[in-house]
């Protein structure tokens, strides 16, 4: 067997092991994500990767399309005299390295998830320097890719990279049993990964580790390693441990030392070996956060915060226009330019005249650039006590008919619960109608009102969503009443003096607010907190709906 | 390019390939919009479609695939007056692609190197009498969305500029795919569309297994694989072939017409097109079962692809368009 690196440490073994499953069929396996800021870990890979076989090619979030997959080369067209393609980077040999992938449009990483289905593409490797507990922008491009590491926690010292040239095996790729088949479509299923392509993946992970290895029939352990790989990061659940009572001992849970001897004979099932492997590497506090809510959902299908239609982040100009320049418009002169260049040996052969450059109306490009941030309304609900799930179900009810106008309005939705000591995103900032509904389908409710907890996590959500170059503003709906602090313990006083802290660090931030009071009669002293927030505050003990959503949209603008 | 995987070999998807066979069929209905999470194998059915479409015939070298020498169009020099048998044009539309590449432009080449100003034809002409698809289709810019949305209309493309005027035939049958998560679907744009399904990964693990176990013997040799399924392409192909033949004579009595209507009223489906929408695909699917007279179970089938999309949205109802649908089927036909 290949080995690379301490095999003890099994990330540093995994992530090789991937690099290189990636060099041998870059079709099968797309590429690799790594999610780690700039630093040690980054540049071994990229050194690593720039001294492979394949070498390897820089690919930055802000290429166009034409850099990307070809289009006229208008500088050699123009010396030439006749027309020359230049190719685009994906096409040129050599691995695509893409950083700073958190800035990625949408568009463009749809447009490379194209390219990779319809022509060949050398593997990518990516590198993901958004905050750790800040989602990806690849969206259909993640799915693509066979491979997810974070490598955040690691010490700089903890991780190293080497790709040995694999001379390509000639031997026959090996085939799977159909019980093997049938279990890793069923281990699939477990983790709640419903997508096929991650299957056909381990699929052929398994075939190549067993080649590797230089065996003829694929053992249980290239499943387990090939699950691992590919299965673990796309896992949003995880098996049930009273459905499946035989397997008891997880890893990270420390609830195993009572009965676990009992169980262990039972645990000699092929397919909870996998399960057990590909758990064990599960980063320990997945269990609780897919446990605790479903919401967790969109976590781990690696979808988008904040998914954006048309990369419309702020300062970032859009593709030129073929138009005229007028009071709204301005003239785009590079691009004109651009499309000009070619025609010039043409047009001074029909025009004999000196002009050095001839440029036609035709020619002229007009810049576009998004003349509004689009706004992102930060729904915080208060879903404490009785009176708790009314106002949840206006809350939602009130997302939902803002997303329904959200195509023309171009806002983006996100709303996060409080209660009983906690405060949870319940659904990230979207505007997918479809999204959401799946998200907000279960929502619980009871316990205290941890408002300090409530508006902490808005003003830091809203943080998140400024620096992606968006507008937040939040909506707060409550009775104000809280009774437990930021750190969890009960208390009135304690809890309302933290909520007022909050609300002073809010104001430092700027970030639009509206206080929605639903209690019977108005609360003084959330007027007095709306007041250090800076921001509005309403008494509207039977709001419904229509009413919240149509305040939120007039107060907030 | 390399070899698709082979349409018939595709396991479960019943909506989708009913739902592309249908247009294959009658291609008046308007395209399909296929929506679905990823990885259930929305581009692998659509990719698959060219293999199995039949032949038409076209006149050789013109670039809008004219059936008949006196259809081409006066600007085109290259045709050449011989019809030959070709297969439907499948055409991708690539997101990112330029305003140009869709509607055709200036051949930059000819008028450098020669001189002469000749016009260029995109995609839209390429897809004239074929498909034409995008992938990723809510992600599409909102200026090419502007272009495909009139020339779905009227079937026609005109350009006017660099000095050209052109105008060519180009009808297509226009087919999207998506996942609704990553954005919504412009409403004009969604309305062009005849039929929605929404695509699913099959759900037993017998079947699962079955589509990894295809996958990894198309992929070791596509060819061989291709040539197992080809009677079995040739089988389908047959069958549209049939349902083409037969769909002049199939007829839809009064009452069905009055029914069609009066579900569409229940659903408040916008405009009169779910309504044509809903009889021309309950004709042709009759058509595919070899029946010649429209009845309730023809319509029952084929209604949640023709109506789902088109029903005004209510966000405050949970439940999908599909079970929408089937709720009000069950009411109107009892």
């Amino acid at each position: 067997m290949l080995f690379w690196g301490d095999m003890s440490d099994q990330k540093t073994y995994l992530a090789n092991l991937a690099l290189h499953l990636c060099q041998m069929d870059p079709k099968t396996f797309g590429g690799i994500v790594f999610k780690t800021g700039a630093g040690a870990h980054m540049d071994r890979v990229r050194i690593a990767l720039s001294h492979s076989q394949l070498g390897s090619k820089i690919i930055n979030p802000s290429m166009g399309v034409s850099d990307l997959i070809g289009g006229i080369d208008p500088i050699e067209s123009l010396a030439a005299g006749t027309l020359i393609h230049k190719s685009g980077v994906l096409s040129r040999s050599g691995w695509n390295v893409l950083v700073m992938a958190e800035r990625l449009p949408r568009q463009s990483a749809a447009l490379m998830a194209q390219h990779m289905d319809t022509n060949h593409t050398d593997p990518f490797c990516i590198f993901d320097e958004s905050e750790p507990n800040e989602e990806n922008q690849l969206g259909t491009l993640s799915e693509r890719m066979a491979f997810f590491f974070d490598l955040n926690d690691l010490r700089h010292d903890a991780f190293s990279v080497d790709i040995a040239s694999i001379s390509s095996a000639e031997k026959e790729i090996p085939t799977l049993s159909p019980d093997q088949q049938t279990m890793i479509v069923s281990v699939a299923l477990q983790f709640g990964i419903f997508s096929l392509r991650p299957v056909a993946m381990v699929q052929r992970a398994a075939q190549y580790l067993c080649l590797l290895d230089g065996r003829d029939a694929v053992s249980q352990d290239d499943i387990d390693t090939a699950s691992q790989l590919i299965y673990a990061h796309r896992a949003i659940s995880i098996p049930a441990e009273e459905e499946n009572a035989n397997q008891q001992n997880d890893p990270p849970e420390p609830t195993d030392s009572s009965n676990s001897s009992a169980k262990n004979d039972t645990l000699e099932l092929p397919e909870d070996l996998v399960i057990e492997a590909v758990k064990a590497i599960l980063p320990k506090d997945i269990l609780n956060k897919i446990t605790a809510e479903k919401s967790a959902r969109v976590r781990f299908n690696g979808d988008g915060f904040g998914l954006t239609q048309k990369s419309a982040l702020r300062g970032r100009p859009l593709p030129a226009l073929i138009g005229r320049p007028n009071d709204q418009a301005r003239i785009d002169i590079l691009s004109s330019l651009r499309t000009a260049a070619p025609w010039q040996k043409l047009r001074k052969s029909q025009s004999p005249d000196d002009a050095r450059i001839a440029i036609f109306p035709s020619d002229l490009h007009i810049q576009r650039f998004q003349n509004r941030s689009e706004r992102v309304v930060i729904f915080s609900v208060d879903a404490s006590g009785s009176a708790a799930m009314n106002r949840l179900g206006e809350a939602k009810g009130a997302v939902e008919l803002m997303l329904a106008q959200a195509y023309s309005k171009r806002d983006y939705v996100a709303l996060i619960g409080f209660r009983d000591g906690r405060a949870d995103i319940l659904l990230p900032p979207t505007r997918s109608l479809v999204q959401a509904k799946k998200n907000l389908s279960a929502l619980a409710a009871g316990g205290g009102t941890p408002l300090a907890m409530g508006m902490n996590s808005a003003l830091n959500l809203a943080t998140l969503v400024r620096r992606s170059g968006k507008l937040p503003s939040m909506a707060f709906l409550t009775d104000g009443k809280g009774n437990i602090d930021l750190e969890g313990q009960p208390g009135r006083q304690q809890a309302m003096s933290d909520a007022a802290q909050i609300a002073e660090m809010g104001r430092t931030l700027n970030v639009p607010a509206i206080f929605i009071d639903c209690g019977r009669r108005g609360n003084p002293e959330l007027a007095n907190i709306a007041e250090k927030m800076g921001g509005e505050y309403l008494c509207l003990p039977r709001a419904n709906a229509q009413a919240i959503s149509a305040l939120a949209q007039s107060h907030l603008e | 390019m390399n070899n698709a995987f082979p349409f018939s070999a595709i396991v479960g998807q019943n909506d989708m390939k009913l739902a592309l066979t249908l247009t294959a069929i009658d291609p008046k209905i308007g395209g399909v919009l296929a929506f679905g999470d990823r990885g259930t194998g929305k581009s692998t059915a659509i990719r698959a479609l060219a293999d199995l479409l039949p032949n038409v015939d076209v006149v050789h070298g013109c670039p809008v695939n004219s059936e008949r020498m006196d259809q081409v169009p006066d600007w085109v020099k290259t045709a050449k007056d011989i019809v030959i048998s070709a297969k439907t044009p499948v055409i991708d539309l690539p997101l990112g692609v330029s305003a140009d590449r869709v509607t055709g432009a200036l051949d930059i080449e000819r008028a450098l190197v020669d001189g002469i100003k000749e016009f260029q034809p995109g995609l839209l002409a390429k897809a004239n009498r074929g498909y034409l698809y995008i992938d990723e289709v809510n992600l599409l810019e909102d200026h090419i969305v502007d272009l495909l949305l009139d020339v779905a209309q009227s079937g026609t493309n005109t350009v006017e500029k660099e000095g050209l005027s052109i105008t060519h035939p180009s009808r297509f049958i226009l087919i999207g795919s998506g996942n609704p998560e990553e954005g919504e679907l412009r409403p004009q744009l969604l309305d062009r569309f005849g039929l929605s399904v929404e695509v699913r990964t099959p759900q037993t693990i017998m079947d699962r297994v079955d589509v990894i176990k295809r996958r990894d013997e198309f992929d070791r040799d596509p060819e061989a694989y291709c040539d197992k399924w080809a009677a079995e392409n040739a089988k389908v192909r047959n069958i549209i072939l049939e349902g083409r033949e037969r769909l002049g004579s199939v007829k839809i009595s009064d009452q069905m017409l009055e029914i069609c209507a009066e579900i569409c009223v229940a659903m408040g489906s916008d405009g009169l097109r779910g309504e044509l929408t809903l009889l021309k695909t309950a004709r042709a699917f009759a058509a595919l079962q070899g029946d010649l007279i429209v009845h309730n179970d023809h319509i029952k089938r084929i209604a949640p692809m023709a109506l789902s999309h088109r029903l005004r949205r209510d966000p405050l109802d949970d439940t999908g368009s599909t079970v929408r649908v089937e709720r009000t089927l069950d009411a109107v036909l009892g």
